[in-house]
């Protein structure tokens, strides 16, 4: 496949507007601003069934037109950046080397949804892309891509860039309103959901900056040659995150539906040193694992889900042979104890007993019965959080448990690993 | 709508929640973060409940009915993520129950008690949010009442929400996240607004508890009282937690109509004055300028021979008494009896605090000086809410959360006009600060501006005479008397007139004004002129906790219970008629002429119940000079008050506590309250020890509770017919005022020019402030515990051209005296103006107060 959202992802100085603008850029905003409607936009983004890129895959064409027509209200449009999920690096490369691209999907989707503020909620520790991102925006000022009147069409946006706290809830949506609004990162009630009372109480669009930075593409091209790229149910192009044990970790860019199988043998080179492959976690931490029997499965919503998975923000991480499964589940669920927001009861105390429990089996203080309590705990969290985090961070655990529910026998028998040497992550 | 839930049906509402639906079913599901007077959270997770065949659990706190909808509160599903749920509260909460405040009545202890598992899975080490290593409990001080304890906490943030949302307060909120979340106040700000007691009833378990009653008693031991707030004119109800003769605590008895199950902290912390050490616990009678303590016959005898020989050597009319805003109806209604029909003289008033009472007895046009027109609920209903002259937060807090509900649920607007700078400022939508006692001039602009503008929807012809009263009022012309500036006055004359229902609330400054009847009456005439179809009511919040009820049940000079005229031939039949007695209709003296006719020789004896005019009246120097010069004071209180000092004989009286009765608030809704225990040492309730000298003078005032003068109160006041005491909780109803309601015509009120001094160049405002209020609030150490000490409140740059700073000794004086007192800097004040609260015994603020001066001035010299 050739390639769309990296196309120009190393070219030398793509990040200046006029690199972009000669690439070919702002081309589909002029179009999109100046050719269609809003509601033209909307359903040609319907059409196209671009699915949402950070995590959840809902439909965007969708989302936009949940956005009431007849509010009285402002409406706003929020880009989160606030790219969090452990494995995940893709939208870091679009915000740094290719901003204006993202910025042209934020204008167009802005217009299509009638926001005239849009703010992008960049992730604290990138600061590096949070001033790649102020640069483009001021460029973008200058030359009247923001501002009032673009193009002469009469359309207004202004951009906020807003920086995170560095917490990971932050890139749930509630959360990141509430962030923005100058609040605690707590997630909120839904419903109301964001499209109707969001960020300020007002009709709320937000976006993952992968599925923004697709937007001019497909004004561009069209949502006929979007959907003809991928799987029926998921198309267009995906960036895959792969980390861990390979011989080229890094952003791969693929029509959506790739087989596991290609993606780690043949664009990221294989595991490391030639060991056998043992787990792979095909979408950030909070997505179950899958044994290396599952690898003919296709990297796109549905195939994943049918091997008990999901596609996540495709975040593809590797584990081979030498990995203690137990320990892995051990340091996830610890970076969820951390990352819990803690308005919730499941999630704070659930998260804190779980982490407990795999701390001390690791350890060699394993009893008999761990593993029917660390189950039964995670049924005490699934489904009964506010958010949806509670449900990710019983993952690890029952996933793990599910596959390799012989190396927590071991541990709590033998007070040791079961693999050795054992590979320390942190 | 049907809803069935546990194969129950229920008919309910649309938009009504699943825990509601319950609720009315008879049906209950274990909460903890939800609370109905707080917004719905989501937290706690513990209400999740089974609906129709969803795969999920549902909150049953948030999500709403539909119809045919299917619930199921006690399925296997939905008992196993309680029991996971309460085992998850509990697996770091410390097992501390028997040390624990709270234990007794404890949510988590009783909802595990039903609800949870008996199977102990916790293996590890229960987090700690250690305070002091050398420390047992982890409790940590974050505000002057207030003790967290953060490993009991379940982090269901009412105490965050209440005191954010409600309060409109920042000084609490949660800290870090996660398993380490914790509430804390900020470091250095400790949780100390007014409302900040509520936490502690609001927490569900020992997380949050109080200084004042931590560790002095298990819970179960006590007994509930239901009782009234015996401080400021709101009314909230209360409990009282008594054992022994002792208050060990008051929590809230909610009452929607009032308070929705919030107090102050005055209330909540002030009520230890009751077990005060220096409580009076016998008559004392004075010989040789030295108090001895009497038996009650002895006490009774001196006071009847006094009395009687100054009676019948002077006539009846020598003789006055005062009785209380303070005291229960059945209190004053005793006593205006006793001096009507014993002595025979109406010489009775209450009033010690104004310096000219209105109305006086020529003044017919009592409608305005009732009260409040509209209820505290009334708020709710309406479009705008004016303030005038009125420091809600200090006079009446639980107003003042009501205004801020109201703003935030309905969207009210709420124009601030004071001569300083008010707590609901952060609310408002029009802040106006005037010059203090320019009210008359800045309403007459306002009525100015609307008839300029045609803003009015009145006839033009109704309005001839108006306008030509206040056309000289001009928009230049206010803004320099007022110091508003004129664009200000524009806009809100614009904007009252856009609004249909508009609420005027009329406080203390007003009612301590040099100019009441005209602010009264220029408040009348700009209601008259928005007209026609609109709807705009006049309020004036009397202070204390019993002022409509003193008013009501007749405590003035020259009218009878019922505000029936002493000189109204028919009502003084009524009144005969039923006491079996001949009346006086001469009309007696209001207080501030009593002081002035013992001056002139013709007053000799006084009778002062329950107040203390020394430290009272607004002219201490002349107020005491006169009473020093009475030859027979008695002083019937609850302490030896500085009134009490200069007496002949004391009488111990007994407090709220310690006595049945009804309260009337400031909306007029009387309410019970209840003898928690039995009058301390050897005191009697106040009503008691007027019966029993009438008694022994040889009288029949046979009452043997108190509930049978409620019951008299009831048949012969006309206004309170109907209310029979067993109704007066069930009912809690408000008197219908409507029998007095008159035709409001347009009239002239002119703005008295207060003279400048440039000797004295300094306003002086005085109030009650957060902590306390009126005198006997700093009795008490749990208040003083908070602020112990009277300060001058005094703008920064008054201060900074003075070289004052903030903590400095400060001289006050006025022509007729001085005070020491220490300098507080806030931008709150208005230049030229200094405030001075009333609470402090020490801080003799009425020493500067001069009874003829319009407004009292002073200057401010360092010390």
């Amino acid at each position: 496949m050739e390639k769309i959202l990296f196309k120009h992802i190393d070219f030398p100085e793509q990040y200046k507007i006029d690199v972009y603008i000669k690439n070919g850029g702002y081309i589909a905003l002029s179009k999109a601003l100046k050719e269609f409607t809003p509601d033209d936009l909307i359903e040609m983004v319907k059409k196209s069934n671009l699915r949402g890129r950070g995590g959840a895959g809902f439909p965007t064409g969708v989302k936009w037109g949940f956005v009431p027509k007849d509010s009285p209200k402002a409406k706003y449009l929020i880009c989160n950046a606030d790219e969090g999920e452990p494995g995940t690096f893709k939208d870091r490369w679009l915000l740094e080397k290719d901003p204006h691209q993202l910025l042209e999907g934020i204008i167009i989707s802005s217009y299509a949804t009638g926001a005239h503020l849009c703010f992008i909620y960049i992730r604290g520790e990138f600061s590096f892309g949070a001033k790649r991102l102020k640069g483009a925006i001021e460029e973008a000022y200058q030359k009247g891509f923001l501002g009032k009147n673009i193009l002469g069409t009469g359309f207004d946006l202004d951009i906020i860039l807003y920086r995170g706290g560095g917490a990971y809830i932050c890139g749930e949506e509630t959360s990141l309103m509430n962030s923005i609004q100058g609040e605690r990162g707590l997630t909120r009630l839904k419903p109301p959901f964001p499209t109707s009372a969001g960020v300020y109480e007002c009709p709320t669009v937000i976006n993952n900056v992968e599925t923004l930075s697709n937007i001019p593409h497909i004004v561009l091209n069209g949502p006929e040659w979007f959907s003809s790229i991928g799987t029926p149910t998921s198309p267009g192009p995906k960036i895959y995150s792969v980390s861990g044990h390979v011989k080229k970790p890094g952003n791969y860019e693929l029509p959506m539906g790739t087989t596991l199988k290609e993606i780690i043998y043949e664009h990221a080179g294989g595991i490391k040193d030639n060991k056998n492959l043992k787990a792979v976690i095909p979408g950030g931490i909070s997505t179950p694992v899958l044994t290396p029997d599952k690898l003919f499965a296709k990297m796109d919503f549905d195939s994943m889900c049918d091997v008990g998975s999901m596609l996540g923000s495709g975040a593809v991480i590797v584990m081979d042979e030498t990995t203690c499964m137990v320990k892995s589940a051990q340091r996830m669920v610890k970076f969820f104890e951390h990352e819990s927001c803690g308005k919730c009861t499941p999630c704070r105390e659930g998260t804190y007993w779980l982490s407990r429990i795999l701390e001390r089996i690791e350890n060699g203080g394993g009893e008999e019965g761990d593993i029917q309590l660390l189950l039964d705990i995670c049924d005490n969290i699934c489904g009964k959080t506010l958010c949806p985090m509670g449900d990710g961070a019983i993952i690890p655990v029952l996933s793990t448990i599910e596959n390799f529910r012989e190396e927590y026998e071991y541990h709590i028998k033998n007070k040791k690993c079961m693999v050795t040497p054992v590979r320390r992550f942190d | 709508m049907k809803i069935t839930i546990d194969n129950k049906e229920v008919e309910v509402d649309p938009g009504t929640t699943i825990l509601e639906t319950a609720k009315k079913a008879g049906i209950e599901i274990p909460t903890f973060c939800w609370h109905e007077k707080l917004d719905v959270y989501g937290g706690c997770r513990l209400c999740l409940v089974e609906v129709d065949d969803l795969p999920k659990l549902q909150l049953a706190c948030a999500t709403y009915v539909c119809d045919g909808m299917r619930v199921k509160t006690n399925s296997p599903k939905v008992i196993k993520a309680r029991k996971g749920n309460l085992e998850f509260l509990l697996i770091n909460h410390p097992l501390d129950c028997p040390t624990c405040d709270k234990a007794g009545e404890c949510e988590l202890q009783d909802y595990v008690f039903k609800y949870g598992s008996d199977k102990k899975r916790f293996k590890e080490k229960k987090r700690r949010f250690i305070v002091d290593r050398s420390q047992t409990f982890d409790d940590l001080k974050i505000g002057p009442q207030i003790i967290r304890n953060q490993n009991r906490c379940i982090i269901c943030a009412r105490c965050i929400r209440f005191i954010k949302d409600i309060a409109g307060e920042d000084e609490l909120g949660d800290f870090n996240k996660g398993y380490r979340s914790e509430i804390n106040s900020l470091p250095e700000i400790p949780i100390a607004n007014q409302y900040a007691g509520n936490v502690v009833e609001l927490c569900p378990v020992g997380a949050l508890t109080s200084k004042a009653f931590r560790y002095k008693i298990r819970v179960w031991l006590t007994k509930k009282i239901e009782s009234v707030c015996p401080f400021c004119g709101d009314g909230c109800n209360l409990f009282l937690w008594v054992k022994d003769n002792r208050i060990y605590r008051v929590t809230s008895r909610r009452n929607d109509k009032i308070d929705e199950g919030f107090l102050c902290d005055r209330g909540r912390f002030g009520y230890d004055f009751v077990n005060h050490p220096d409580r009076l616990k016998t008559p004392l009678l004075k010989e040789n300028n030295d108090f001895i303590p009497v038996s009650w016959e002895e006490a009774f005898e001196t006071i009847a021979k006094r009395f009687e020989k100054i009676k019948k050597d002077y006539g009846p009319d020598f003789l006055a008494g005062v009785g209380s805003p303070k005291l229960a109806n059945e209190d004053n209604y005793i006593f205006q009896k006793f001096f009507r029909t014993v002595i025979g003289t109406n010489n009775i008033d209450h009033r010690v605090n104004i310096k000219n009472p209105l109305p006086g007895s020529d003044f017919k046009d009592y409608k305005n000086f009732f009260g409040m027109s509209d209820s505290i609920e009334d708020l709710e209903n309406s479009d705008l809410i004016f303030i005038l002259g009125c420091d809600m937060n200090l006079e009446h807090p639980i107003i003042a959360l009501r205004i801020r509900k109201t703003q935030r649920k309905n969207g009210t607007f709420v124009i601030l006009a004071n001569p300083k700078r008010t707590k609901l400022k952060n609310i408002a939508t029009y802040e106006l600060l005037y010059k203090y006692g320019t009210e008359v001039a800045f309403l007459n602009g306002i009525l100015n501006q609307i008839i300029d503008e045609k803003l009015y929807r009145i006839e033009e012809n109704k309005i001839r005479e108006l306008k030509d009263w206040v056309k000289e009022y001009d928009l230049d012309k206010v803004s320099d008397i007022t110091g508003v500036p004129a664009e200000k006055i524009k806009t809100v004359a614009k904007f009252i007139s856009q609004k249909e229902r508009v609420i005027f609330l009329l406080g203390r400054e007003i009612i301590l004004h040099h100019q009441t009847q005209d602010v009264v009456d220029s408040v009348n005439n700009l209601i008259l002129l928005l007209g026609n179809g609109r709807k705009g009511s006049l309020n004036l919040l009397w202070e204390y906790n019993n002022s409509c009820g003193a008013l009501d049940i007749g405590i003035l000079p020259d009218r009878l219970p019922g505000y029936l005229p002493v000189n109204d031939l028919e009502s003084k039949k009524r009144f005969e008629n039923f006491w079996k007695e001949k009346l006086s209709e001469k009309p007696g003296k209001s207080f501030n002429k009593m002081l002035e006719a013992i001056l002139q020789g013709s007053l000799k004896a006084m009778y002062i119940m329950g107040s203390d005019p020394v430290r009272e009246f607004p002219d201490r120097n002349f107020g005491l000079k006169a009473l020093k010069k009475l030859d027979f004071l008695v002083v019937q209180d609850i302490f030896l008050t500085e009134t009490a000092k200069i007496a002949d004989v004391v009488l111990p009286g007994a407090s709220f506590a310690e006595k049945d009765g009804t309260f009337t608030n400031c909306e007029r809704r009387v309410q019970k309250l209840k003898r928690g225990f039995k009058p301390l040492y050897d005191s009697k309730a106040d009503w008691e020890i007027i019966c029993e000298l009438a008694n022994y003078w040889g009288s029949d005032f046979d009452y043997p509770q108190a509930k049978d003068i409620t019951s008299e109160i009831a048949e012969v006041v006309p206004i309170y017919s109907g209310f029979k005491c067993e109704q007066i909780d069930e009912n809690r109803k408000r008197l219908d005022l409507s029998f007095e309601k008159e035709k409001v015509r347009f009239k002239r009120a002119d703005y008295k020019k207060i003279p400048d001094d440039k000797e004295y160049p300094f306003v002086l405002i005085t109030g009650n402030t957060y902590y306390h209020f009126g005198t006997l609030t700093q009795k008490g150490e749990n208040l003083n515990s908070i602020v112990s000490e009277g300060f001058c409140e005094i703008n920064p740059e008054d201060a900074k051209n003075l070289d004052i700073f903030d903590g400095d000794l400060i001289k006050l004086e006025s022509l007729s005296g001085k005070i020491e007192i220490k300098a507080k800097l806030k931008g709150n004040i208005q230049k030229g103006t200094v405030f001075v609260p009333i609470n402090f015994e020490k801080i003799r603020y009425n020493l500067l107060m001069d009874k003829d001066k319009l407004v009292d001035r002073v200057r401010i010299r360092k010390s």
